[in-house]
């Protein structure tokens, strides 16, 4: 069974894009076609709002949060071509404000904090920003990767610190280096690494077959294996493995009736959240066998839940 | 979710379990939908859109967010004590299967299964109790059904138990399985009891007389069933001392009797003979309830049919069946008495029926399959399974051959450790559960131990004390960083600090002595002075830490006006050039009131390294003040260099 803890009235003006919820899950942040992004405290089944934060000319399609030992940071990306970084400290400021992209910034991704404060964004311009705030200077470094994906990069994601370099000892090796997975309009998803002060395109994954909406590189469990998961207009979600991330294998986890524009992964990476255009959250885990399973939907409905399925056994 | 990872294997003609849809309130979702993760079995459905609004009309909208969660049985305070003990008896194991290891633990290993089937036990009283001072008739309901559930698990374990764990003297399984069945299924022993109690002749009159004296038959008591029917008026009659005497006569077998199973069988079949010779003599015809008691002692199935449904489930008759058909029968022979039974009637299958056929056909991999079903979020899977790999009774192979039966057992314990972190306060227990199943455990502990929600301080010193137990440094300095930037960004500059150095952590330090400093700059007031004083080895974290430190010392010595001291540190923290940038002001300022102090305390030389400090830094004072050091380091350097010149190294 699952239970409606609590239902949260946005009072967004328009659509929402994006929700997340903080390191603790103790705190929701959304953001919608009206420009704002807000802030909701979820303590204890009840929840208030403690910030509407305005700054964005455009819709906003995702925000992320930082790491709690970083303060309290969340990361927002918009259509109106800028990155803001929230900081609370007493109440909510702009700390920092990118505008390195031409075009609408489509998705925004903190990197592992063993990396320090790093954040990737990607744009409809082709082209994806690796920004990273200097602890001495005080300033934000940015490097940029141009031209990643022709017509636009949609999505982009972080390989986790300690599967870096699966043939390493993540322990010893603090210097792994780092990895991003994007997905963008050209049916293509690339990885890419940092050599030196460079990231260089390190894979490029085809098994799409119209534009890759979301990717999202599963947490590490500290086992030799690293996982992609991807979605695409062309209705399908694929899991990529490898035990090397350099090559991959695909294998397709569904076709489903509608365009699936998001993936997510649990914290300990065991199961996979798809939704998409068919108004369905379907959860999927990997069965001893490599075969993935849907274990549960969440669907729009009528109201009430049923509450028989409890019973007995 | 604690849903099986191992899925039904398809060759066994069961496809997987469709998934089951929750249905939530159609309000929230007009457009797309999506779903924000929290921890563990949290997470938020929103109404996700990709594209934007194309009507201008910027109509507010009715989305709402659900914040959801799984629920979760064994969260229920009454079942805290079961998630509890069954821990201590969990890790109890793990004790013993690393002893068995090296010699033999059968022994221990049943001791724990029957404390497992005792806590079991306690729970189902417990809820019991409740239930009968429950006046909420939903939370009544409640109880009755979990009650439901952990008498099945009760039941199952015990065959369980009888089945894999314990040693059956000569694998004659008979006497375990009657103890079975008289335990779980007792029926007619209250009306038993009291008939005897009474001890009246013409017992008869009672209507369930005879129901009872089958029923104990049936149970294998033939004792009390002779004992009854010595109740009955017309017990001095010859149909009577007849059916006595074939009771009397049944030979039972005793691994200890000193006969073997093939001279027992034959004596055992000589007896069943004897009793259908006397049957087919129509000896009987005038007593029909005596004709039935022989006809199930000879295991006629017809017999047993007939009584079939005087009982609430197959279960019951098993055990008579199994001794008046095959009193021989090995753990592994069960499957076919199973059948039998269960065939008896038409009834529809439970689930109960399914696990117990499963176990008595020995298919655990099936009843494994079927116990992940119960809705107890895996405790009886997770235990049971756990106990009978230790036992080395598992051998559980996928659709390749390969066994799996490791992985089997660690994945149901890693899912449940991960349950039970969740909650706030068994995540403790959850995490012994996690640390029990390396390497995949010890990660999934540190994911979500970071996570863990910290509201006060102590609770961060407990959780740093859990992870170091488990040697999750990483945990323990992931929390103390963030402990100290939550200080940090509350202005509370000495808990940031003392965090940072608790932690070990060099940026973390670097962080909140940036911060000490630079408020030091606005406000002259150093935080956490005696912390900084005492901190010993814990300075050399950062460089910017061990110049905090050093200034702090600096503050120290002045302030306990030993000048000459004071003087000197200031220097050597001067010229190591260590100081942030936007320091260098104060530290310069800070030689003032020493450069004109009545003794000169700083010597010619000490001066000059100031003054060359001061012109290559002269940009961060503004000019009258760097006017005014100025003078007063000429000033130092002309009564130094006056009274140095009396000495030999006076400066060029």
């Amino acid at each position: 069974m699952i239970t409606v803890l609590n239902t949260i009235d946005t009072g967004h003006e328009d659509m929402i894009h994006d929700a997340e919820l903080d390191y603790y899950g103790l705190r929701l942040a959304t953001c919608s076609s009206d420009n704002s992004v807000k802030i909701y405290d979820i303590k204890s089944g009840t929840q208030t709002l403690a910030a509407d934060l305005k700054g964005h000319f455009g819709p906003v399609w995702q925000v992320a949060w930082a790491h709690p030992k970083y303060g309290n940071l969340l990361a927002s990306c918009s259509y109106d071509r800028k990155v803001i970084i929230w900081k609370e400290s007493g109440e909510w400021t702009k700390l920092y404000e990118y505008t390195g992209h031409e075009s609408s910034v489509n998705s925004i991704a903190w990197a592992p904090a063993e990396y320090g404060l790093i954040l990737a964004c990607c744009s409809s311009d082709g082209s994806v920003s690796i920004i990273t705030y200097s602890q001495d200077g005080g300033n934000w470094d940015v490097k940029k990767i141009p031209g990643a994906h022709a017509i636009g990069v949609n999505s982009v994601s972080w390989c986790p610190a300690i599967s870096a370099d699966l043939n390493l000892d993540p322990l010893s090796n603090k210097e792994a280096s780092k990895r991003i997975v994007t997905g963008g309009c050209d049916n293509l998803i690339k990885i890419w690494r940092e050599t030196g002060d460079q990231w260089v395109e390190e894979n490029r994954l085809e098994m799409h077959m119209d534009w890759v909406r979301d990717v999202a590189w599963a947490p590490s469990l500290g086992l030799q294996r690293s996982m992609i998961a991807s979605c695409s207009q062309d209705k399908r979600v694929v899991i990529w493995t490898s035990d090397d991330n350099v090559s991959w294998t695909p294998t397709i986890l569904n076709t489903f009736d509608d365009v699936v524009w998001s993936v997510s992964w649990s914290l300990t990476g065991n199961i996979l959240a798809v939704s998409g255009g068919d108004n369905k959250v379907s959860l999927w885990r990997e069965g001893s066998d490599g075969q993935w399973l849907c274990i549960s939907e969440v669907a729009k409905g009528l109201g009430q839940t049923p509450n028989d399925e409890r019973s007995t056994l | 979710m604690n849903t099986s990872t191992f899925s039904a294997d398809p060759s066994r003609g069961k496809a997987a379990e469709p998934a089951k849809t929750f249905i939530l309130p159609d309000k929230c979702f007009k457009k797309n939908v999506g779903c924000a993760w929290g921890r563990g079995n949290k997470f938020t459905i929103y109404p996700r859109s990709q594209t934007v609004n194309k009507t201008t009309t910027n109509t507010k909208t009715d989305d709402k967010l659900l914040n959801t969660r799984q629920d979760i049985l064994l969260f229920t305070p009454i079942l805290r004590k079961l998630v509890n003990e069954s821990n201590g008896t969990y890790l109890s194991l793990q004790k013993a299967a690393e002893a068995a290891k090296v010699s033999d633990n059968q022994v221990e290993f049943l001791k724990l299964s029957r404390q497992f089937r005792s806590i079991i036990r306690v729970c189902i009283e417990n809820l019991q109790d409740a239930a009968t001072n429950e006046g909420n008739g939903i939370e009544k309901n409640n109880l009755l059904s979990y009650i439901t559930i952990f008498y099945s698990i009760e039941c199952i374990w015990h065959l369980c138990e009888i089945m894999y764990i314990d040693s059956v003297p000569g694998d004659i399984v008979l006497p375990y399985l009657l103890e079975w069945v008289r335990f779980h299924f007792p029926c007619h022993e209250q009306t038993a009891a009291r008939l005897l109690d009474a001890c009246e002749r013409g017992s008869e009159e009672q209507e369930d007389y005879w129901d009872t004296v089958l029923g104990m038959v049936v149970q294998g008591r033939v004792d009390v069933a002779r004992a009854l029917l010595k109740l009955h008026s017309a017990t001095e009659s010859n149909e009577f001392k007849l059916v006595d005497n074939s009771l009397r006569s049944m030979p039972v077998y005793s691994v200890y009797g000193g006969i073997s199973t093939g001279e027992f069988t034959i004596s055992w079949k000589h007896w069943q003979a004897e009793c259908r010779s006397k049957l087919s003599s129509r000896v009987l015809a005038s007593q029909p309830k005596l004709e039935l008691i022989m006809r199930i002692i000879i295991g006629d199935y017809s017999a047993f049919e007939s009584i079939r449904s005087k009982y609430s489930s197959w279960f019951d008759i098993l055990g008579g069946w199994v001794m008046f058909t095959a009193p021989w029968a090995r753990r592994h022979e069960l499957g076919g008495a199973a059948a039998a039974c269960a065939g008896m009637a038409p009834a529809p299958r439970s689930h109960l029926d399914d696990m117990v056929r499963a176990l008595l056909e020995g298919d655990l991999h099936q009843v494994i399959h079927e116990i992940q079903q119960i809705s107890d979020n895996g405790w009886f899977a997770t235990h049971l399974t756990d106990i009978l790999f230790h036992c080395g009774k598992l051998s559980i192979m996928d659709k390749h051959q390969t066994n799996v039966t490791s992985r089997l057992r660690d994945s149901l314990i890693l899912e449940y450790g991960c349950l039970l972190m969740e909650h706030k306060s068994l995540w403790s227990v959850g995490l012994s559960y996690l640390a029990s199943c390396p390497p995949e455990g010890l990660r999934r502990a540190e994911l979500i131990l970071e996570r863990m929600p910290v509201e006060t301080e102590a609770k961060a010193m407990r959780i740093i004390a859990e992870a170091k137990k488990y040697g999750l440094v990483g945990v323990a300095q992931s929390v103390c960083s963030c402990m100290c930037a939550r200080h940090l960004s509350g202005g509370r500059l000495g808990g940031a600090l003392c965090w940072a150095m608790r932690g070990r952590s060099g940026a973390a330090a670097s962080r909140a002595a940036h911060a000490a400093l630079r408020h030091y700059t606005a406000h002259a007031a150093l935080p956490a002075q005696d912390l900084l004083l005492t901190a010993g080895s814990a300075m050399l974290l950062s460089d910017t830490l061990l110049f905090l430190g050093k200034y702090c010392d600096f503050h120290r010595l002045y302030k306990t006006r030993e000048f000459k001291k004071a003087a000197q540190l200031l220097v050597s923290l001067i010229t190591s050039k260590i100081a942030p940038e936007y320091f260098w002001e104060t530290l310069l300022l800070d030689t003032l009131p020493l450069l004109e102090s009545d003794e000169p305390v700083f010597t010619s030389n000490d001066t000059y390294e100031i003054m060359l400090c001061l012109e290559l830094r002269s940009s961060t004072l503004d000019g009258e003040k760097a006017d005014l050091l100025r003078l007063a380091l000429a000033r130092n350097l002309a009564r130094t260099a006056l009274a140095e010149g009396d000495g030999v190294d006076a400066p060029q």
